[in-house]
């Protein structure tokens, strides 16, 4: 249910700031403070006892009284719960049993997946790679896995590129740079794939990896997974439930990486031994107290951005590069669906750079913040799913055109509809992101991937030059998601 | 004695009609009227209505020196002999291609027969005012016409071709030739289409197989790919597919009919370059302009031919 | 030539030959040969089927004649020569027998006579005169699966099909048609194939299921339900075929069918295909009572109740997702355990009942001639 009327609750709740508030108080996992829905449903209590139907109880006979018809239809047992329904509905399937195991295809390694030699070429992504995407979310039901016997993919030229700046990364130590790319490209041009692959090989490097698989979750405010910050102008939220998750995911997924660091920095922390833990169990402490979850998440990134001073090294342990992607990410640029009261008792949306989570992350992929030991920020719109959000939309443009022109003087008012309303704050913050264009792939590599297609039983044609010339014209020059779809069910379903 | 004179000369005049063509003396015409009411009248009621003067002062004696015979001298005689039949100017039309066909027999004919059309049936009908054209004789008179369009054009008399040019329709659809497109000096060859209310004009020149449609990529211009195969139908099944770069423009209508507009466009631009596709493009259906579109809204309808429920009241 | 085949099971059959037709007429000679199993199949119960004593057929006795048949002779020709001759359970055609009897050529009746004299004036053909359906689907059930994963894929629908041969003449101006093309590096182009002409892309049972599929003018949406069916399709495991609903014969094996949605869906659809539809003609069964007279169904009618039928079962059901659903009914249908076998036999049984109103129309038109 929609906490709309709670809301109103707010300015009560300002005083309940995390830093203040006894932890003790409150059990963990009671976080429906902002919902009535539990109160609603709850079983009636023993109250007052019904009447039997004696004298002055009840109608009078041939009176009407107001019957509520119960829903009488017959519920069936295979229709499942909506959750249930849902789930089906939204499960990855990453192996097809009935597609042929294709022949001499290599994993995706150290070696292979940085080698220019590569370029063109598929590979399957490792087994200890699979789990830790899927529970990153890394894995969409639109890239198509599950057609073939087990995921692989191609590397690209820009997966290479990326490649490229991690090698960078990794091989200047001290003082690295950062690399910030926001990946733009059509519809089906493989975007959240290249984030995939991004993570994939941040992996192969043990770099730490933290990935938001979709920004609409963050600002959709389909839970009521937001709590103000005492003291904050503009009002600023956190949002424990999603930390949390976010927690677990790097506990799980950098386990190895994280194990090996200590926490060298004092923090105000409610946990016991905090100065002998190292950063996993550190991460597993805030995925386990939901309200320590925002305080642990920041104290884990201060930790991995400490300077790796030969002496902190030597001490805790080296902080590896980080790489941290988003996917979907114009929708936490302008007001989120949350809202909060305003001066005048009206209720407003939160804008997304108030919400912490968000903002800790664009504050990264805008350079505001900087990782001293180097790292990669990345990026993905969405072409599908989204919301029109001008001032990026200004900021891609301009990032497109600084690519092609990289010596011109570029000015705002050029690119700048006046027409559009443009949010100044959001403006401001990314008018210097640089962009990563993804176009269609290349003849050479498509000829690559359909024939992986058709070593997966999946290509009934012989697959030639002309072939894959009209099949690379057909997806509109390459682009790899319509590329699939016209070789692959075009061949499985008489082209529907 | 009068009065009999003239009816009698009337009727001769009508039996001259028929007989072949002789001097008509050029006496001013006078339409013909019935005096069989009047006569009807004056039985009915005993005495004389109706007298009539002759038009000159005639003296009832024969002159013999004279040429011409008094009758033929006195009475009134019309322009044309089929003055007094039925379908007057229409024989005069018939008689005259008559005359001219037999008159042209000898000469010689061309081997294949001309593709002109003629006035119709009704348009001669309208012609003549109305007049009961039987259309065996239309049909008779199209056929001479016919044999002498025929004629030799070296030979070709200039009093056929006046005849030729009065039975002819203004407008030839035989003449009308479809605009023959070429390949320009860049190369490039255009081909148009339509289809429900779209329009679609596609340029084709040699290359790699990469297509523009209003500006945008195939796959940004038609997301569904059923769309992009009717677009490029005629190259797909030709297997030109990269071997042109294809520039189109797309207007009106919706994404189908855009898409099945630029199948045709296409499939006419690239005849311009490979004229010897045609017969596979009209097997696969490529050059098919398909004329259905919306039936339109009708009043007392709901929609096209929807009508709506019937009341009581 | 008679055709050598079964009615009912031909009618089977013809559901499942190749869509493309071309407007050719369809000869006896396309049809596909009857299987060993066919009876099993029809209404009757093959109890009353009368049977040879040495299960033998008329021309295929040795003795009688003195000499192995043709078609046995030929038979151990091509084994000796490491070949497989030709299949000795169908006979030999009459036209065979004599052709090499002079004696008995004299006594053939006149039209054979024109006939075998026009065949051997003829120089052999591009066209066969028989069809290798039955031979294809042999080679599929008895070897093993196919080595090549494109063997595996195409196999079953492309022998079922393959477009028909040119003929001679056609072929002559198709090759002309190419001789006539003058660009210098193209290769010539293959003939056209049926599905390259515009209207006609996809197979026919497909175009019929997005059209029962659609609603409210929608058809990309229906397109894209009837794809997931069958990427479903491809997806699932084999079905475990049940031997007490038989499939359409002739059908590949089940480890195959996943591997080509296609011929899966339609091996389900029409194998569920009834052969009839019951008219109830109302009052005709006297004082008012409707009387239910069988009718018989074209091949696209058949369809079109199979998918009516699996298509209603999946709308009733309320799990997943209609694509899942549909893909689901499939599935049982295949497997034999859809209730929809029931309806079919149901259906079947009733028309068998009520086959004395078979003539019910005719009758009547005659009746009226009588009075």
């Amino acid at each position: 249910m929609r906490p709309t009327t709670t809301l109103r609750r707010v300015p009560a709740l300002l005083d309940d700031c995390i830093v203040a508030r006894p932890l003790t108080l409150r059990r963990p996992g009671s976080v429906t403070y902002f919902s009535t829905t539990s109160y609603r449903y709850a079983p009636p209590t023993a109250g007052k006892k019904k009447g039997t139907g004696g004298h002055g109880e009840g109608p009078k006979k041939g009176r009407q009284t107001l019957k509520i018809k119960r829903d009488m239809r017959v519920k069936d047992a295979t229709i499942g719960t909506p959750e249930s329904r849902k789930a089906f509905r939204t499960r990855i399937i990453l192996e097809n049993t009935n597609a042929n195991t294709v022949p001499g295809l290599d994993r995706l390694t150290a070696e292979t997946a940085f080698a220019k030699e590569s370029i063109g070429k598929v590979f399957t992504i490792p087994g200890n790679h699979i789990d830790a995407l899927r529970l990153m979310g890394a894995f969409k039901r639109t890239q198509g896995w599950h057609n073939y016997k087990g995921p692989a993919t191609l590397i690209r030229q820009e997966t290479w590129y990326i490649g490229q700046r991690m090698n960078e990364i990794s091989e200047a130590g001290l003082g690295a740079e950062t690399t910030r790319k926001v990946i733009i490209g059509e519809r089906k041009s493989g975007k959240s794939v290249l984030i995939l692959q991004a993570l994939s090989m941040a992996m192969l490097r043990e770099w730490v990896v933290i990935n938001i698989p979709e920004c609409r979750e963050l600002t959709d405010a389909l839970t009521s997974d937001y709590n103000p910050v005492k003291g904050t102008d503009p009002l600023q939220f956190y949002q424990k439930q999603y930390s949390a998750t976010l927690l677990d995911q790097i506990a799980r997924v950098n386990r190895t990486v994280l194990s090996k660091i200590k926490v060298s920095q004092s923090h105000t922390l409610p946990i016991r031994n905090l100065g002998q833990m190292n950063l996993h169990q550190l991460a597993e402490h805030g995925a386990a107290e939901l309200d320590l979850a925002w305080p642990v998440f920041q104290a884990l990134w201060t930790e991995l951005t400490a300077k790796n001073d030969p002496e902190v090294v030597e001490k805790f342990g080296k902080r590896p590069p980080v790489m941290f992607c988003a996917d979907n990410i114009s929708y936490i640029f302008g007001e989120s669906k949350y809202e909060k009261l305003a001066e005048n008792d009206k209720l407003v949306p939160v804008h997304t750079f108030d919400l912490l989570l968000p903002k800790h992350y664009i504050d990264l992929l805008t350079g505001t913040t900087t990782l001293p030991n180097g790292g990669i920020i990345l990026g993905a719109t969405s072409s599908s799913h989204y919301i029109t959000c001008p001032p990026l939309d200004v900021a891609i443009e301009m990032g497109q055109e600084r690519l092609q022109y990289p010596d011109e003087k570029l000015e705002v008012n050029d690119f700048w509809n006046p027409l559009v309303k443009i949010d100044r704050r959001v403006l401001d913050q990314v008018i210097n992101i640089d962009v990563l264009p993804l176009k269609g792939i290349s003849k050479e590599e498509a000829r690559e991937i359909i024939g992986y297609w058709a070593l997966s039983g999946l290509v009934r044609d012989r697959v030639q030059d002309n072939y894959v010339g009209e099949k690379w014209t057909m997806s509109g020059g390459g682009v790899i998601g319509e590329l699939e779809k016209a070789v692959v069910r075009m061949n499985l379903n008489g082209g529907t | 004695m009068v009065r009999y004179a003239l009816v009698h000369s009337i009727r001769n005049a009508a039996s001259l009609a028929t007989t072949p063509s002789r001097s008509i003396s050029r006496l001013p015409i006078i339409r013909p009227f019935s005096t069989s009411r009047i006569l009807a009248l004056e039985q009915q009621e005993g005495k004389q209505l109706l007298t009539i003067q002759p038009p000159l002062d005639i003296e009832y004696e024969d002159v013999e020196d004279h040429p011409k015979p008094l009758l033929e001298r006195v009475r009134i005689v019309p322009d044309s002999q089929s003055y007094f039949s039925a379908r007057p100017s229409f024989t005069d039309t018939f008689l005259g291609v008559e005359h001219l066909y037999l008159k042209w027999k000898v000469l010689p004919r061309t081997a294949t027969p001309q593709d002109t059309h003629w006035t119709s049936y009704d348009e001669v009908r309208a012609m003549t005012g109305n007049e009961p054209v039987p259309e065996k004789r239309y049909r008779e008179m199209i056929r001479m016409l016919k044999d002498l369009d025929n004629i030799e054009p070296v030979v070709m008399p200039t009093e056929v071709l006046r005849l030729i040019d009065e039975h002819k329709r203004a407008f030839q659809p035989n003449q009308v030739k479809p605009k023959v497109f070429l390949v320009d000096e860049w190369g490039r060859s255009l081909g148009v289409g339509k289809r429900k209310t779209s329009t679609a004009k596609a340029y084709l020149v040699m290359g790699e197989g990469e297509v523009l449609v209003n500006g945008k990529s195939l796959t940004e211009y038609f997301g569904r790919l059923h769309d992009r195969e009717s677009a490029l139908w005629a190259l797909k099944i030709t297997e030109r597919i990269p071997k042109y770069n294809i520039f189109a423009l797309v207007e009106g209508g919706g994404v189908t009919g855009q898409a099945e507009a630029l199948t045709l466009a296409i499939s006419r631009a690239l005849l311009v370059h490979e004229p010897q596709l045609e017969h596979r493009l009209l097997e696969a259906g490529c050059l098919f302009r398909d004329p259905r579109k919306v039936e339109r809204k009708k009043p007392g309808h709901l929609k096209a031919r929807k009508m709506p429920a019937w009341v009581r009241r | 030539m008679p055709p050598r085949i079964n009615i009912i099971s031909t009618a089977r059959n013809l559901a499942f030959r190749s869509k493309h037709n071309n407007g050719r007429t369809c000869h006896a000679s396309r049809l596909p040969t009857i299987s060993p199993y066919i009876n099993t199949r029809s209404l009757s119960s093959s109890k009353d089927l009368p049977t040879s004593p040495d299960q033998k057929g008329p021309n295929t006795d040795p003795q009688s004649t003195g000499l192995p048949s043709v078609s046995e002779e030929a038979n151990m020709t091509s084994k000796i020569e490491g070949g497989k001759g030709p299949d000795l359970e169908q006979g030999t055609p009459v036209q065979e027998v004599v052709k090499r009897d002079p004696e008995a050529q004299k006594h053939l009746p006149k039209v054979m006579k024109e006939e075998l004299k026009k065949s051997e004036n003829k120089t052999p053909g591009s066209t066969r005169q028989f069809s290798t359906y039955a031979r294809q689907r042999e080679e599929l059930t008895t070897q093993g699966p196919p080595s090549t994963p494109d063997a595996i894929v195409g196999a079953g629908m492309e022998s079922l099909d393959t477009p028909d041969v040119l003929s001679a003449s056609e072929a002559d101006e198709l090759a002309e048609f190419e001789n006539d093309l003058v660009e210098a590096d193209a290769s010539p182009l293959p003939a056209l194939k049926p599905d390259d002409i515009f209207t006609k892309r996809y197979p026919a049972i497909i175009d019929q299921l997005v059209g029962q599929v659609q609603a409210h003018g929608k058809k990309s949406v229906a397109q894209k339900n009837v794809a997931t069916i069958l990427s479903i399709l491809r997806s699932s495991p084999p079905p475990k075929l049940n031997p007490a609903r038989p499939l359409l014969p002739g059908h590949p094996p089940a480890s195959f069918l996943p591997l080509n949605p296609i011929l899966y869906l339609t091996l389900a659809i029409d194998s569920l295909a009834p052969l009839i539809r019951l008219r109830a003609e109302k009052g005709a069964a006297g004082g008012g009572a409707s009387l239910l007279i069988p009718m018989p169904l074209q091949m696209r009618q058949r369809r079109f109740v199979a998918m009516k039928w699996v298509l209603d079962a999946a709308r009733k059901r309320k799990d997943k997702t209609f694509p899942h659903r549909v893909a689901d009914v499939i599935v049982s249908v295949v497997e034999g355990k859809s209730a929809l076998w029931e309806r079919r036999m149901n259906l079947h049984k009733m028309g068998v009942a009520s086959r004395v109103n078979v003539n019910y129309f005719q009758q009547k038109s005659g009746r009226k001639r009588r009075m």
